[in-house]
């Protein structure tokens, strides 16, 4: 759709410009000129028609004009002027040769006065004073002769109207058929009278009357007409002297109604004009001037020659017609040449704009095919050329895409495998199988490197799609080995290309991998450490590209993370196992250590004390004493050893803790005798804010009482004077103790070392009793019990500690109670 | 107020801790009747051979040739002595030995060396008939 709205616009639109420019000032110019020539070829007609009238006219006048001359003329001729001598002076005897001599005069007259073939004057008279024909002569059938047939005239108006006349003047008579009987001659013989009076010496002496024959110029008006025209001659009332159809000849004297105005009703109003004009009527145009004969008369004939519009102007329509032909000829080639070259410039341009589209949408081998020497053409010829790169740069780019997407592919499979084979021997495999597969490769191997032996052993291959088996020659390969393009990746730490076999000196022929044509064996590498060598084979001649080396490398990059990884996993196994086994050892010992520590004391204490309480016997005072000191001595031994040990299984993380009922207020009471005991005569006052209904709780009973010992013995240890305080209340799911002292406090500087441990002990076990590996112990103890400790002390003033336990509810009696656990290490 | 009627026995091969145990359990705390076995090859005869049945058995596990689980078998097993108080006499305890001290059917546990201040509130918890985890 596009391409079609596309192409209206331009090719119509030169179409439309070509119109605009060829046809429209040609149209205009030819329509002016049309009517500006028919305009004048109308006028030029018009003017022809009217020279064509009046020249009619004159030539009509001119008859008439002769025609009264002659009569005049006649008048003074010898002749007449003798006989009329003659008459007036009554000389009847040269009367007769005077009539005669008249006569003659007439006769030659007449015979003399043509009118081309035709005689003018049909006849001629003298009448006398009484009207009578005192000489006539007639044009009888030619001849020319006196008439002796005579008869008075005095009736007739152009002897009664010449009788009025001064001399000189004359009348012309109407046009008439009579003849002298009165009776209208067939065939119409039209006459006309002139009339002259002649005098001698003021007497009226006759009339002298020359019949004219009006049919000659009657004719002249039907004369030179074209061929549509007609033309009239009308009386001043419109009857028609002369016209084309014979039929409406003398309507006057033939007593019909025909007249001009009854036939053309739009004339009427010319008659009687004086002037020569054009009347436009319907289809006709009508020039028409009026005739005033010479001579006394109220005759006014009018002339009209009638012709059909179209007729008149047959030569401008003709013109208009032809220029219009023309006209329609031009547009039709202006057109054509319009279409044409549109078509020629716009088809070339759709062409391009639809080979442009189908391109873009993906056929790339379009081509325009456009043979031209212009602009067009060589447009065409540089589309074609960047249709070519077009094509070449797509097709380019899309076998890189494709590789890239393949490779990527590759790489995404490999970390596939890599992320779910944990057997790094499978995932090995897994790696040159697929190689070669997505690389359409001839073999594929991996080969791990092995710094005791310095060669290179293979690890997996595959071969024709096949996994390997041992092939000779190159199961091992030494890293020195020459010439081996993989052990010369191994020395070098870099890519070697072998792009054709038979060409290279690095290569090395196996027999069972004869196909190999070009080889890449590629080094892997972790930092500086060699790994292995990835090998890749293909029966191609350089089959390896550098954007192959490339995504191969970073494949490599990922076998050899992958073999990294196995093999730090193998470590760490290794590690852990050994640290395990370490521990083990470890916890081994502290148990043998413990127990083989533990016993000997235990015989001293047991034994010194059967004896000190007298169970084998009776003991003096003396001997009592002596024994409960190396009691006590061994029992400090034996808290020292029991602490040592504490502390080295906090250190080991090996901290068990022996899980029983315990029962707060029982252990707190101890704790309170045992300060009793250990405060002894020292200033100092012992207060107990114990509850009461202290819950009992789980927890490893001998490690509390040990945390409230510790507590309360440093307690009184370092109060001089003062007070030791003891509380402990539940609050919810938490036991809250406190050991608060009024003694020496605990300088800022030792704070922070307070719960470490080894520092302290050091310290602390300068000083006299007391066991000083007590803190951290006690801080273990209670974490381990899930519980927290901290302090509050300020030097001089004294110190407080807070403990708080969760209370852990002991399991229901169903089970066992006192459960041995080991805690999770805690320090 | 030692009930002297109660009879023990106590299977031990280390002399040390036998004495202590004589000492503690005859002397100071009164109890007559103990009986010791320094070995424990035939055991069951050595126990059928006894005079009256123990009421508390002593079991030190570490023995040859037979250790103490066996012992304890040996003893559930029979009618007779099936019902006694067994407690395991041992010197190193771990978690998971005192699971099992347990499941295997021991009465009680009480961790060597023998702590002569303890030992007679044990004792007296093992007479009333509960049993016993401690460990020293």
């Amino acid at each position: 759709m596009q391409q079609t709205r596309i192409r209206l616009n331009l090719g119509h639109k030169l179409i439309l410009i070509f119109l605009v420019i060829g046809l429209v000032p040609v149209v205009a110019t030819s329509i002016t000129n049309i009517f500006l020539t028919s305009d004048v070829l109308r006028e030029r007609i018009i003017d022809d028609e009217r020279a064509s009238l009046q020249q009619k006219v004159s030539e009509i006048e001119r008859f008439l004009e002769i025609t009264v001359n002659d009569i005049r003329l006649l008048s003074r001729s010898y002749a007449v002027q003798q006989m009329a001598q003659v008459i007036a002076d009554n000389d009847t005897l040269a009367l007769q040769p005077a009539r005669e001599a008249v006569a003659n005069e007439f006769i030659s007259f007449v015979e003399t006065r043509q009118a081309g073939e035709q005689r003018i004057y049909a006849r001629i008279r003298f009448l006398d004073a009484t009207g009578f024909e005192f000489v006539r002569v007639d044009d009888v059938e030619g001849n020319v002769e006196s008439v002796m047939n005579l008869n008075y005239r005095s009736a007739e108006t152009y002897f009664s109207q010449a009788q009025n006349l001064p001399k000189g003047e004359i009348y012309v008579s109407p046009i008439n058929l009579f003849d002298e009987y009165g009776q209208i001659q067939r065939p119409f013989n039209p006459v006309l009278q002139y009339s002259t009076p002649i005098y001698v010496e003021d007497v009226f002496i006759g009339v002298l009357v020359t019949d004219v024959q009006a049919q000659g110029f009657l004719d002249l008006v039907q004369t030179n007409l074209p061929s549509e025209a007609t033309a009239f001659l009308v009386d001043h009332d419109g009857y028609y002297l002369s016209h084309p159809d014979s039929e409406r000849l003398f309507g006057r004297d033939l007593e019909t109604d025909i007249r001009l105005q009854t036939d053309f009703a739009d004339l009427a109003p010319t008659l009687g004009s004086t002037s020569a004009d054009t009347l436009e009527l319907a289809d006709d145009i009508v020039f028409y001037q009026s005739i005033e004969p010479p001579g006394q008369s109220d005759i006014q004939w009018m002339l009209y020659s009638l012709r059909p519009l179209d007729d008149v102007l047959a030569p401008a329509h003709q013109q208009q017609n032809t220029l219009l032909l023309a006209l329609g000829v031009f547009a039709v080639l202006v057109t054509g040449i319009a279409l044409f070259f549109a078509r020629n410039l716009s088809r070339p341009i759709e062409q391009l704009t639809r080979t442009s589209a189908s391109i873009a949408e993906g056929d790339l081998k379009q081509r325009v095919y456009i043979d031209r020497q212009d602009e067009l053409g060589a447009l065409a010829r540089t589309f074609n050329s960047m249709s070519d790169q077009l094509q070449d740069s797509i097709e380019h780019l899309e076998d890189r895409v494709t590789a890239r997407t393949r490779d990527l592919q590759i790489a995404a499979d490999v970390s596939r495998q890599i992320t779910t084979e944990l057997d790094i021997n499978k995932l090995l495999q897994q790696v040159v199988m697929l190689t070669t597969r997505s690389f359409s490769l001839y073999a594929a191997f991996i080969f791990r490197y092995d710094d005791e032996t310095k060669s290179l052993i293979r690890a997996a291959g595959v071969t024709d799609g096949v996994q390997v088996g041992t092939i000779a020659g190159f199961d091992t390969i030494s890293i020195n080995a020459v010439p081996s393009a993989i052990a010369l990746a191994a020395r070098n730490g870099q890519a070697v290309t072998v792009n054709d076999t038979t060409q290279s000196t690095d290569y090395l022929e196996i027999p069972a991998l004869s196909g190999t044509c070009s080889e890449l064996a590629i080094p892997l590498l972790v930092g500086d450490r060699l790994l292995g060598v990835f090998d890749l084979q293909s029966k191609q001649v350089d089959r390896f590209s550098a954007d192959d080396e490339r995504v191969l490398t970073s494949l490599a990059e990922q076998i050899t993370i992958a073999m990294r990884n196995a093999q730090l996993f193998t470590e760490t196994q290794q590690a852990r196992e050994a640290a395990e086994q370490a521990n083990r050892v470890k916890s081994q010992f502290l148990a043998n250590m413990s127990h083989e520590l533990r016993t000997p004391l235990n015989a001293i204490l047991n034994f010194t004390g059967f004896v000190a309480d007298g169970v084998l016997g009776p003991v003096n005072d003396q001997q009592a004493d002596s024994l409960h000191k190396v009691i006590n001595s061994g029992q400090h031994l034996l808290s020292l050893i029991n602490d040592i040990l504490d502390l080295t299984k906090i250190e080991v993380g090996m901290m068990d803790l022996f899980v029983q009922d315990v029962n707060l207020n029982q252990a707190l009471d101890s704790s309170l005798s045992t300060a009793k005991g250990l405060i002894k005569d020292k200033p100092v006052e012992l207060v107990a804010e114990i509850a009461p209904d202290l819950p009992v709780i789980s927890g490893d009973r001998r490690r509390i009482r040990q945390i409230l010992l510790n507590l309360v013995s440093n307690a009184v240890k370092f109060t001089p004077s003062g007070s030791i305080t003891l509380s402990a209340h539940q609050e919810n799911d938490t036991i809250k103790l406190m050991v608060k002292d009024t003694g020496i406090g605990i300088p800022l500087e030792q704070q922070a070392a307070v719960f470490e441990t080894f520092r302290q002990a050091k310290h602390d076990l300068a000083e006299s009793s007391g066991t000083g590996l007590g803190m951290p112990i006690t801080k273990a103890f209670v974490k381990a019990h899930g519980g927290r400790i901290w302090f509050e002390s300020e030097a001089d003033v004294g110190t407080t500690f807070f403990v708080t336990l969760p209370v852990v509810k002991p399991p229901e009696p169903e089970t066992t109670s006192g459960d041995r656990t080991h805690a999770p290490a805690t320090s | 107020m030692a009930d002297e009627n109660l009879s023990f026995l106590y299977v031990e091969d280390d002399m040390m801790s036998r004495e202590i145990m004589r000492l503690l359990i005859v002397q100071e705390l009164g109890y007559p009747r103990l009986t010791i076995f320094d070995q424990n090859d035939n055991f069951m005869e050595r126990v059928h051979a006894l005079s009256e049945v123990p009421d508390v058995v002593f079991l030190d596990v570490q023995m040859q040739p037979h250790d103490g689980y066996e012992m304890l078998n040996m003893l559930r097993t029979d009618p007779v002595y099936a019902k006694c108080k067994i407690i395991a006499m041992t010197a190193s305890v771990m978690a998971t030995d005192v699971e099992s001290f347990k499941k295997a059917g021991f009465d009680g546990l009480i961790g060597k060396p023998i702590m002569r201040n303890e030992f007679p509130g044990l004792l007296k918890q093992i007479l009333t008939g509960e049993s016993v985890w401690f460990v020293a």
